[in-house]
């Protein structure tokens, strides 16, 4: 198990690695310049453009810049943003807890409504429930979460003035973002719980069960849910993934604070230094979000926990 | 074990493809320059201000930074004027009031100016305001460590600065300008707090300091900017009616991109007022009892659209004015507008000095005259309706940027349908790295801008020729004439006579048919009624000392 973990955060560190540089050489090959993206190119004289290039270290041959990047990210010196010239580091580490704590909400709203429908909707196949949770399902993974957003506050904002449209303090400002977000992922979630709850209730040892006189709600839970949970765990993890990718329309469309709002600001703006450091802090948290799902594989399902010394 | 890895390569992938769509995304949200206040059709009613109270005001982006050196954003000029005041101030009618400048006095050569500066003025940290802090401000501007960029425009051709005494600065120029006055009443050259901008560097833009009637509280990014009352504050100018200490005990942007949120903000009380409303709440909050709708037009130059005289055929006369006849701008304004904004004739907005009136009106759509132009080159309509000549189509290459600020690309695509009429194919092409496109390639027929700026100095930038070594204009016109005028104009005291000279200007660019002029930008703010007081200056601008909210 250690040797696993071991070679898988090898692994996440060339990804690491690997996506730094690609995003590097992206900006570099991409046309457009930071820098008249920062000024009025009709009334700035080139000389000027010039000046601010050769500050920035712009002008810099592709090879420097990037060695340069890495040696000092090696040092803690993450540079500072090309807009408003703040370290970066502070910058992102300041925005950090309103994202993760959007991504927890929205997490929770995905898990317990997605796990919670499909749970219910495959043991009461073909009932009102089981209709309710398709239409979840299918609305979940169809809608785009701008559209869902913007429906959220007209309703429960402007109408029923029951909840803020905007800001990121208080519970109060996270329930619609976190709805609108969670949402999507209780879609995926919906359906795939109750497949496999559907597959596993086929599968003989159930009727074993049934037939050894077990009551059928302690079957469900306890057996049937248990197995089917996993399959279901790989796809959660993947879809907190996704939530943390989607709070940059969420941040916006709620006006939180958060990294994904900075993030969609500064590729705008062609500010790499701040695009890179938030690409390092997301990929971060990719990596762990996925060990901690190949942990909790262990925690279900005890064949995994048995087999875990020889991976 | 393969199949659980998926994801940590799947962020990749992510990572690769949001970066790929959202960069070049390049905002071209800059305007250097200023905008004028024509009217606000708010409901101000009168009654006796009420002391205290917090004004929170959504804007649509964010400040770059608060230090108008280095800002490069029109949105941090709204900023700006709560916190800092500017040497001179422009009035609504147009003409140059004191503010932290007293007097003025213009050398008889033009290239210095002398002015008298208020005395008792304090920087919010305490530290008097005086000639030498008018000095450390110009010259960091122009010390290029500063990084300046849209101030440094606006301070050209600022030289050096002499103390004459506390109190008395005079200022050098290179050469003789007459936008320079002017220029000093811009929000990007108010005057920072010299002890503060030292010892803070390059932050600052985080932790400003001026003389103006709000002092800074806090900046959390992305979220909100707060302001509080500076209560020492008794040096009001200009439009502001209260010239002491503000109303409000405090003044909060707040920042919300997305417009249905903002509007809606207002709507259900979140915040007092929301600034860039869209033509269809515009038209909705007039008729709303509950809320208040100001509306400005900008000043400077319209939205307008430009030829580009290197690409044949545009580089003949009758060609563009085929054009300029075969496109309608009243059915486009008012079809995307609702309207809400007001079309353009000229190549200048009404409200600034010199605009020519003369213009409006004068051009009509006329197909038959279009059709006719474009007959006398020789451009023959073939089977499928474009016109050919020696084997070559008819075609105009439209460039226009991407996100589809103010309905632009809904312009390209209604203008493209108008000149199918006359044989002309337009291949509209939207790009969102305008900076290469137009500005590095010049590979373009007709691209669009716009410029808020209050002196019509504005055209040269515009319309006078450029030496090999600068920067081309939109056009790339060069014609010793228009030269000749700009460079007059630039420089001439006579207020008759340097409108006369901009006006020489308008009608050649209206006779040569360089532009298309489409419309005259509205800044739009909707506000609940309980705000009393919010007036804009004539740059368009919003001014918080008179304000005040009403129970």
């Amino acid at each position: 198990m250690l040797q696993a973990i071991g070679s898988r955060l090898f692994s996440s560190l060339l990804v690491i690695v690997g996506s730094l540089a690609l995003v590097f050489c992206i900006f570099y090959l991409l046309p457009g310049d930071p820098v008249l993206s920062m000024v009025d190119p009709t009334t700035v004289s080139p000389e000027v453009i010039e000046n601010l290039r050769e500050q920035l270290g712009l002008n810099r041959p592709f090879h420097e810049r990037l060695l340069a990047y890495f040696g000092d990210m090696l040092t803690g010196d993450f540079g500072r943003s090309l807009v408003g010239s703040e370290p970066v580091l502070p910058k992102i580490l300041h925005q950090v807890p309103s994202t993760l704590l959007l991504t927890a909400a929205s997490a929770l709203v995905a898990i317990v409504v997605g796990v919670t429908l499909g749970v219910l909707s495959a043991v009461r196949k073909g009932g009102i429930i089981d209709l309710s949770a398709r239409i979840v399902g299918l609305f979940g993974i169809s809608m785009p979460t701008f559209w869902s957003g913007i429906l959220l506050i007209l309703i429960f904002s402007v109408q029923l003035k029951w909840l803020p449209a905007m800001g990121s303090d208080g519970f109060e400002t996270l329930i619609l973002p976190a709805l609108a977000l969670g949402f999507v992922g209780a879609g995926s979630i919906v359906r795939m719980v109750r497949g496999s709850m559907l597959d596993v209730l086929n599968e003989p040892f159930v009727t074993t069960l049934r037939a050894k006189g077990l009551r059928e709600r302690l079957i469900q839970i306890k057996h049937v849910l248990r197995n089917a949970l996993i399959p279901a765990v790989t796809l959660i993890g993947m879809q907190i993934g996704d939530m943390l990718a989607g709070t940059v329309i969420i941040e916006t469309v709620f006006s939180r604070q958060g990294i994904g709002r900075i993030l969609a600001d500064a590729i705008m703006a062609k500010d790499l230094p701040v695009v890179q450091g938030i690409v390092f802090f997301t990929a971060i948290v990719y990596v762990g979000i996925n060990l901690l799902v190949d942990l909790s594989y262990a925690a279900i399902d005890p064949r995994i926990r048995r087999k875990g010394a020889r991976t | 074990m393969k199949r659980r890895f998926k994801p940590a390569y799947a962020f990749g992938a992510f990572a690769l493809a949001l970066t790929t769509v959202l960069a070049g995304c390049g905002s071209s949200s800059n305007s250097a320059a200023t905008a004028q206040a024509a009217s606000g059709s708010g409901t101000a009613t009168a009654s006796a201000p009420v002391q205290g109270g917090e004004f929170t005001y959504a804007l649509a982006t964010s400040p770059d930074t608060l230090d108008p050196r280095r800002s490069g954003l029109a949105v941090s000029v709204r900023v700006f004027g709560a916190l800092y005041d500017t040497l001179l101030v422009r009035n609504a009618d147009g003409s140059l009031g004191p503010s932290l400048a007293t007097e003025w006095e213009q050398s008889d050569d033009g290239l210095s100016y002398t002015l008298k500066l208020k005395e008792g003025v304090k920087f919010q940290d305490g530290t008097p305001f005086n000639a030498e802090a008018v000095k450390y401000n110009f010259d960091s501007i122009i010390d290029p460590e500063t990084k300046a960029a849209n101030a440094l425009a606006l301070l050209r051709p600022y030289k050096s600065s002499e103390v004459v005494d506390e109190y008395t600065i005079k200022l050098n120029l290179e050469t003789a300008s007459q936008a320079f006055l002017g220029n000093l009443s811009q929000g990007m050259l108010s005057i920072v707090s010299p002890t503060a901008a030292k010892e803070k560097g390059e932050d600052f833009g985080k932790n400003p300091i001026g003389t103006g009637p709000f002092k800074f509280l806090s900046w959390s990014e992305n979220a909100e900017i707060v302001l509080e009352r500076n209560p020492d504050y008794a040096w009001g100018s200009g439009e502001a009616k209260n010239t002491g200490a503000a109303y409000l005990d405090r003044l909060t942007f707040k920042i919300v991109p997305e417009e249905a949120t903002r509007i809606g903000g207002v709507q259900s009380g979140q915040v007092l007022a929301a600034e860039t409303v869209p033509p269809q709440n515009i038209v909705a909050l007039e008729s709303d009892p509950n809320a208040q709708l100001f509306k400005t037009n900008t000043i400077g130059l319209p939205y307008t659209l430009f030829f580009n005289l290197e690409k044949k055929p545009w580089d003949e006369l009758k060609a563009r004015q085929a054009v300029q006849s075969a496109v309608d701008v009243d059915t486009i304004v008012k079809t995307l507008y609702l309207g809400t904004y007001e079309r353009a004739w000229s190549s200048l907005t009404p409200g600034i000095l010199g605009y020519d009136e003369s213009l409006e009106g004068k051009i009509a759509p006329n197909l038959e005259k279009a059709n006719a132009l474009l007959d006398e080159l020789g451009w023959v309509k073939g089977a499928d309706g474009i016109r050919e000549k020696e084997g070559q189509r008819l075609t105009l290459h439209y460039v226009d940027g991407s996100p589809n600020r103010e309905k632009r690309n809904d312009i390209a695509a209604m203008i493209r349908e108008q000149l199918k009429a006359i044989g002309v194919e337009t291949e509209v092409e939207i790009t969102q790295d305008i900076a290469t496109a137009v500005y590095q390639n010049w590979d373009y027929d007709l691209y669009g801008n716009s410029q808020v700026n209050s002196d019509p100095n504005a055209l040269s930038a515009f319309y006078h020729s450029t030496k090999e070594s600068e920067r081309r204009t939109l056009n790339g016109l060069s014609d010793p004439e228009v030269d000749k005028w700009l460079e007059e104009a630039g420089v001439e005291k006579d207020e008759a006579k340097r409108t006369e000279l901009y006006k020489k200007v308008q009608r050649y660019i209206s006779d040569q048919a360089l532009i298309l002029p489409i419309y005259v930008f509205p800044y739009t703010v909707a506000a609940a009624k309980s705000v009393q007081g919010l007036t804009f200056d004539p740059f368009g601008y919003p001014i918080f000392n008179d304000v005040y909210l009403s129970k």
